[in-house]
């Protein structure tokens, strides 16, 4: 029943310490990153073949939801906008994607509505946001690789 | 005589260590911060290093950094006691440099006893045994475990007498959680109840109290998470803290008999259509060791559930086909599953997931995106609950 709780894996998790009283001061505002790696990390017990296959896995659907999504916007289809950002919301927060879940959230909540009103623009952003979380994944996994669009 | 180092805060379980090191022929000494154990290490000069990782004033993972830096003790065995749940903090003390990392609920002191003398040697020599060359000798094994019996029925007896005060000071924990105005109020007795928390794993674990350590393991790590990221402070993280205390109070009524210890064996159904959401579930539960079934089309998952016995289940709500609610209400009319208890996995708001919930049968509802370790401790009170209170 009891398997071995030690992990030796390699990879560079975030590093919690033991809780202590916290200053009261606000931290200085910081740039949210398009994903919480932190999560990613503990998802994958900080595999670094794990968190790979798990970062495909998501690429490979979510570039499928996003046209899909795509197509349904054009077609005026609310429900099948409404279906796909919601399963491709879930998957993202379950990933840790902070910035990219809001957009699909909307979508999924026009979708509801049976209005698509800024939808198209809604999508537009959505997949702005999807470039950057694959360029910031890409830094991640590949640290020594140049980011990508950096060699012009 | 090998001399042996205890850093570790809480004063029951360092003594107990201590007074089990020093009987079995060792001299041990104690220190209950970081700093007070290097200053420590420098003088007392150890033969071995047993280190709690969550300590006062500086990270147990920090000390070992420490230790690691200074040439004298680069080498110097560190065994490590370590909180199973928290997976990353087990993952750093591995980096900076940790010898051996031993989970406290897996490690009663004769465990830690048998794990010293692997290492570092030293111990216990009994006269009543003829020492052959080569071969350490050691006490009659019944000597030994009798006494070891005694031992831990000992501690047992002891924890189990402060048990009430110790419910009491949780709740009095919780309810100035519940109440806290500001995030600053709540994180104040966030970490409170974490120390707290964390002193009931520890003498849990040392007593055998498997059950009580376990849950008191997982609530700990929840607590640290909700710490360090307060932003997952919601009304689903707080209702799970809650349940949590509410459980170790029935454990504390229920789960003291030492023939009744150990995570039982569960079954476990997920439904969820999608694949991540999937193995974001099954990785939660099996951070307990809690082995599961997961499906994504809720037909097969009726199938399944038509056929078999499950002491959980988890279902998404919103599926192709039908949705959770819809597949709830179902289960609850196949006789196997008039009582399972159902946990639902939604995003929805908090007052139309207990709605939504109750109407459909459903017993628990968990926010998406959840933590990974609040999934876990539903887990476990509801396969722990179930097993230590079957269904009528």
């Amino acid at each position: 029943m009891k398997k071995d709780p030690i992990n030796k894996d390699e990879m560079t998790p975030a590093a919690p310490t033991a809780p202590s009283p916290k200053a009261d001061a606000p931290a200085p505002a910081v740039e949210v990153p398009p994903v919480e790696m932190d999560r990613l990390n503990e998802l994958t017990d900080g595999n670094a073949d794990s968190i790979r296959e798990l970062v495909d896995l998501f690429f490979k659907q979510t570039s499928q939801q996003l046209a899909q999504l795509e197509a349904a916007v054009r077609a005026n289809k609310a429900d099948d906008v409404r279906r796909v950002a919601h399963s491709c919301a879930g998957a993202s927060a379950t990933l840790g994607m902070t910035r990219f879940v809001p957009l699909l959230r909307e979508l999924e909540k026009q979708g509801a509505s049976g209005t698509l009103t800024t939808a198209a623009q809604v999508y537009e952003d959505a997949a702005r946001e999807y470039k950057l979380i694959q360029d910031f994944l890409a830094t991640q996994l590949n640290p020594a690789a140049p980011p990508p669009g950096a060699a012009h | 005589m090998k001399k042996i180092l205890i850093i570790e805060d809480d004063q029951i379980v360092s003594n107990v260590y201590r007074n089990k090191l020093v009987v079995e022929g060792y001299q041990a000494e104690v220190a209950l911060d970081g700093e007070t154990g290097l200053k420590m290490m420098r003088t007392f000069q150890p033969d071995a290093i047993v280190l709690d990782l969550v300590l006062p004033k500086m990270s147990g993972v920090d000390v070992i950094k420490q230790i690691r830096s200074e040439a004298d003790f680069s080498k110097l065995p560190i065994i490590v006691f370590s909180n199973t749940y928290l997976t990353n903090l087990i993952q750093d003390a591995w980096k900076a440099g940790a010898t051996k990392c031993v989970s406290k609920i897996n490690c009663p002191p004769k465990e830690l006893l048998e794990l010293i003398r692997r290492t570092v040697g030293g111990g216990v020599v009994s006269p009543a045994l003829p020492k052959t060359e080569g071969v350490p000798a050691t006490k009659p094994a019944a000597v030994v475990s009798e006494a070891d019996a005694e031992f831990q029925a000992e501690l047992r007896k002891t924890l189990i007498a402060s048990l009430p005060a110790t419910l009491a000071a949780l709740r009095a924990g919780l309810k100035s959680l519940i109440k806290s105005g500001t995030e600053v109020a709540q994180l104040k007795h966030i970490h409170e109840l974490f120390r707290r928390v964390h002193a009931v794993n520890g003498n849990a674990s040392i007593a055998g109290l498997v059950q009580i350590a376990h849950l008191a393991a997982a609530l700990e790590a929840l607590l640290k998470e909700l710490y360090e990221k307060p932003k997952n402070i919601n009304s689903s993280t707080l209702r799970t803290v809650a349940a949590s205390v509410d459980f170790l109070g029935f454990l504390f009524e229920r789960g003291t008999r030492p023939d009744k210890q150990g995570i039982p064996p569960a079954s476990i159904l997920v439904v969820d259509d999608e694949i991540i959401s999937r193995r974001a579930i099954i990785y939660a539960l099996e951070k307990a060791q809690l082995q599961s079934v997961s499906v994504e089309d809720p037909n097969a998952a009726f199938k399944l559930l038509s056929e078999n016995q499950f002491d959980l289940v988890f279902l998404d709500v919103d599926m192709p086909g039908m949705t959770g609610y819809e597949l709830c209400t179902k289960l609850r009319n196949l006789p196997l599953h008039k009582k399972t208890p159902v946990v639902f996995i939604t995003v929805l708001s908090d007052f139309e997931s207990r709605t939504s919930s109750m109407m459909a049968g459903g017993n628990d509802f968990i926010a998406k995106p959840f933590l990974f370790i609040e999934l876990t401790v539903k887990a476990l009170i509801h396969v722990l609950r179930g097993k230590l209170q079957p269904a009528k």
